[in-house]
């Protein structure tokens, strides 16, 4: 009789450490391969963005006539497996200060990349004086 | 050191067998283990995050545009809060925050404004913008800073 109670005391204590011993891991694991991926992830935002805003500069023909296209490998980007998101959105001011929207172009997977999408926001002021704000979104697809 | 801890803390045990000892010792091997990670796993998590760069650079794009056809200065000279957040407001990527600060040429601190849930410890701020006003013959130094 006290062997078996102490063998369930044991095995119990070891039970628990054990749980907590491996969430603990998993909790070290993740946040290390979240540090990991997130430069990577950045730098494939960063190269997108960077890429569209020279294939169209200030000309705001060719926003107008410009169509997101959400292959990564499109746009140089030398991270593989990584999944892109485009949205860019023009506007105007008047001289008194208000904002108008004038057009919103997104990529056809513009759906919510998850928590580990990386953003990279850029703007840029045309030639007619309408400003684009250009955001990519980069993830790599696990999550 | 487990089993003089063992023996220290709890007397009762010693009648207890040698696997139960074994096991003990490991526990206490693992809880310094737990400790050790779990204070490493919660300095890695609680550190706040770094700001973003590229929120610094397209502060200082809104600014320009603000800027272009001088909507900016007539704002600022005119103080007129609401219609430089519905301006900043609409220009900004969702889900950011941002403060607007107005210096005079010598860096003091005209006017200032924070839309709600700002926070300075990841925010990323534009260069120093220099708006010229026809009223005023020194330049405001504005900068804006936005934070996620």
């Amino acid at each position: 009789m006290d062997q078996a109670f102490e063998a369930t005391i044991a095995f119990a204590i070891f039970l628990a450490a054990f749980s907590v011993s491996q969430y603990t891991a998993v909790a070290v694991y993740e946040s290390s391969m979240d540090r990991i991926d997130k430069p990577r992830l950045e730098a494939a935002a960063c190269i997108v963005a960077s890429e569209i805003l020279m294939q169209n500069g200030n000309s705001s023909e060719r926003w107008s006539s410009w169509e997101p296209v959400c292959e990564p490998g499109c746009y140089l980007s030398p991270a593989p497996g990584v999944e892109i998101a485009i949205r860019a959105t023009c506007y105007s001011i008047d001289p008194s200060g208000g904002i108008t929207r004038i057009w919103i172009k997104q990529g056809p997977a513009m759906h919510p990349l998850g928590a580990g999408a990386q953003k990279y926001v850029s703007g840029i002021v045309l030639g007619d004086g309408t400003f684009v704000r250009l955001e990519v979104y980069a993830s790599d697809g696990l999550t | 050191m487990g089993s003089l801890i063992r023996q220290a803390i709890s007397p009762q045990t010693k009648g207890w067998g040698r696997g139960v000892a074994l096991i003990f010792d490991c526990m206490v091997a693992c809880v310094i283990m737990i400790i050790g990670l779990a204070a490493y796993s919660s300095l890695a998590t609680q550190a706040p995050p770094e700001p973003d760069q590229c929120l610094g650079d397209y502060a200082t794009h809104v600014l320009s545009f603000l800027d272009s056809n001088g909507c900016l200065a007539r704002l600022i000279e005119g103080h007129d809060s609401s219609a430089v957040r519905r301006a900043i407001g609409e220009l900004l990527p969702e889900g950011t925050s941002y403060c607007l600060c107005v210096y005079s040429p010598s860096w003091e601190l005209n006017w200032s404004f924070s839309s709600q849930g700002f926070d300075w410890r990841n925010a990323a701020a534009s260069s120093p913008y220099l708006v010229s006003c026809e009223s005023n013959p020194e330049p405001y130094l504005v900068t804006l800073a936005i934070s996620e």
